[in-house]
């Protein structure tokens, strides 16, 4: 039950709880003026019924002391008027009945006489009172009543009670309903505010505030810690912004700088007579385009820690191509790329791997016919694969990959350990180089 | 607020005590009298006059003195009773002292409350009641028609008991107070002879 009452809304509480205190206050009262009221009812029947009796006791003394019992039986008929006498006696001086009255419906047997006394007697009240005239006692009166009266009256208090009760609990009621608004009126308010709140994430609504008592506090700092959030939320916002900003912007200078350092390589081979010279400039141009463009595509995008792979690889095979002018001519590029987004950490080392192994067969594996070079990276089993392949002429048998002379290949070789990834080169002609890396998780 | 009954019966009950003791004493004193022979007619009558001042107020004796402080029962005329006297005399009734006295002649008479003729005195009845109209006496008799002819009361026997007339215009003429409980007891005769 306790359990139950803890789960009824507080509006029901409320309700129960002022209604209950109203009943039970009353029912306390009712029942103390009650035992008042049956105490005191109680005691005014014993001294009606005594002073019935001495007023009876009076009017017989004469037919008493002269014998006369016509006298007092006619006295005693005289309580056929009071409803509530079930019987009456006189005795003489001897204790003898000397007249008698009892209710038509009733038997009746004189008691033996006793002294002065009133008693409650199962459902009646006796009493014996002395007929004295002057300090000698002539004889005495006996009279019992019945409790019809208090019966009454105490049915009659019960139904007042009952009525009072039930008309002070709906009291109670109505008062209470209309104090509902004034109690919980605020905290279904309040609650609404916290359900929308929590449901939608909107922080911009506020509850309204109906007094300067608890509730009120409550409501002002619920209100309080909403601005709050609302605050942090925007310094947030600004700040990440702020953030994005900033990123974009070293991103482009990164690019523009290492646009710079190509440009600068660029005027400089100009100035290069030695072929081979003139060469290796043009593949630190290369690398330094491939960095280029991983910064470009960054602060580009939406997203400035990640860029799209295939995008990036797209561009890279294209400008690889297009810087070997003379190599690439008859060559077709194939690229067949997973499309997913990659962070810079693994764009930029696989972009130069990608730069490196392309570059080594534009310049490797082709003669005047030409050929095609294939680009793939899959994902299988969390890992990427990448293999670069052609179908030109294919690794020298004496290269070794683990060891290699070439700077390509040593480059290749510490960006695939950089990767954490493995590395090896298919023995049959254009089988290519396929070298595989764990996925980078955000 | 009054006591509670339960305590009201305790307060009854030792008081009573006290009540219960005289009560008894009364019984045994009148279950010894029950052992001698009933009472006679004039021991009723004796205890008669002696009731009869309980219910009876004389004029003027309101004032404390001590003359008023005794009740004079006068018998007139032969005393036929005896000494049916003797368990009253000395006893109060409302309050003053019962002393029996006996005459002969009129003249002896004064001081007188209450004057029982003697049915020796038969032929002087109209004599004696001519002699005490207006005055404060009450005059009881048994001889018949007493109280038609003036007398204030008058015992008869009705069904073997001892009732009595009173003569209500006698009663008012002597200026006496009768209670009316005495007087619901009596065959009330007016003067013209009208019996109500």
């Amino acid at each position: 039950v306790r359990v139950g009452f803890r789960d009824i809304s507080l509006q029901r509480k409320l309700l129960l709880i002022i209604m209950m205190t109203c009943g039970v206050v009353i029912l306390l009262t009712s029942v103390s003026f009650g035992i008042y009221d049956w105490v005191n009812a109680n005691a005014s029947l014993v001294r009606r019924l005594e002073t019935m009796a001495d007023i009876v006791g009076s009017n017989c003394t004469a037919s008493l002391i002269f014998d006369n019992a016509d006298d007092s039986d006619a006295t005693l008929a005289g309580l056929r008027a009071e409803g509530h006498v079930v019987g009456a006696v006189v005795y003489n001086d001897v204790g003898e009945p000397f007249a008698l009255y009892h209710r038509e419906s009733v038997s009746f047997t004189p008691p033996p006489v006793e002294s002065q006394t009133s008693r409650f007697d199962g459902d009646f009240l006796v009493t014996f009172r002395p007929i004295v005239i002057d300090s000698d006692t002539v004889g005495v009166v006996y009279l019992k009543s019945d409790l019809k009266e208090l019966d009454d009256r105490l049915s009659r208090y019960l139904q007042v009670v009952t009525a009072f009760v039930l008309a002070a609990v709906l009291v109670a009621f109505l008062v209470a309903s209309r104090l509902r608004t004034v109690v919980t009126k605020p905290i279904m308010g309040l609650l609404d505010t916290m359900r929308i709140v929590s449901d939608q994430r909107t922080y911009s609504i506020r509850a309204t505030k109906h007094g300067e008592d608890e509730l009120g506090h409550l409501v002002d700092g619920f209100n309080s810690m909403l601005t709050q959030i609302e605050d942090r939320d925007a310094a947030l916002r600004s700040s990440l912004s702020e953030k994005e900003v900033l990123l974009k912007e070293i991103h482009h200078r990164v690019k523009n700088n290492l646009q710079i350092v190509s440009s600068l390589l660029n005027l400089q081979s100009g100035h290069i007579q030695d072929e081979a010279t003139a060469a290796m400039l043009r593949d630190s141009q290369n690398r330094i385009r491939s960095m280029a463009l991983v910064h470009e595509r960054l602060y580009g995008s939406e997203n400035l820690a990640r860029t799209n792979l295939r995008e990036y690889v797209d561009d890279l095979c294209r400008n690889v191509m297009r810087s070997y002018v003379n190599e690439s001519r008859g060559v077709t590029m194939r690229t067949e790329v997973e499309d997913v987004a990659v962070d810079i950490d693994t764009a930029i080392p696989c972009g130069l791997i990608i730069n490196e192994l392309v570059s080594n067969a534009l310049k490797h594996a082709f003669g005047e016919g030409g050929g095609e070079i294939s680009v793939q990276i899959a994902i299988a089993d969390d890992r990427y694969e990448l293999t670069v392949s052609d179908d030109g002429t294919g690794f020298p048998i004496n290269v070794d990959v683990r060891s290699p002379k070439s700077l390509g290949l040593k480059l290749v070789n510490t960006l695939v350990r950089q990767l954490r990834g493995t590395f090896d080169i298919g023995e049959s002609q254009g089988s290519g180089v396929r070298i595989t890396f764990p996925c980078q998780r955000p | 607020m009054t006591a509670e009954p339960g305590r009201r019966r305790l307060a009854w009950s030792i008081r009573s005590t006290w009540v219960f003791a005289i009560l008894l004493s009364v019984c045994t004193a009148s279950a010894r009298g029950s052992d001698s022979p009933p009472p006679s007619e004039y021991d009723v009558k004796a205890a008669f006059l002696y009731n009869f001042a309980r219910f009876a107020d004389w004029p003027g004796v309101q004032t404390a003195s001590e003359q008023s402080e005794i009740l004079h029962i006068c018998v007139l005329g032969a005393d036929p009773f005896k000494d049916a006297f003797a368990a009253i005399v000395g006893r109060a009734a409302a309050g003053r002292i019962l002393v029996v006295k006996r005459h002969r002649s009129l003249s002896e008479l004064t001081d007188c409350e209450i004057l029982f003729v003697s049915d020796s005195e038969v032929d002087r009845v109209d004599q004696i009641l001519r002699h005490f109209r207006s005055r404060p006496v009450l005059t009881v008799s048994d001889i018949s028609e007493f109280a038609r002819q003036g007398g204030i009361i008058n015992f008869v026997v009705r069904n073997k008991k001892i009732r009595f007339q009173i003569n209500l215009d006698a009663v008012e003429c002597s200026g006496i107070k009768l209670s009316s409980k005495l007087l619901r007891l009596a065959e009330v005769i007016r003067e013209e002879g009208l019996a109500k």
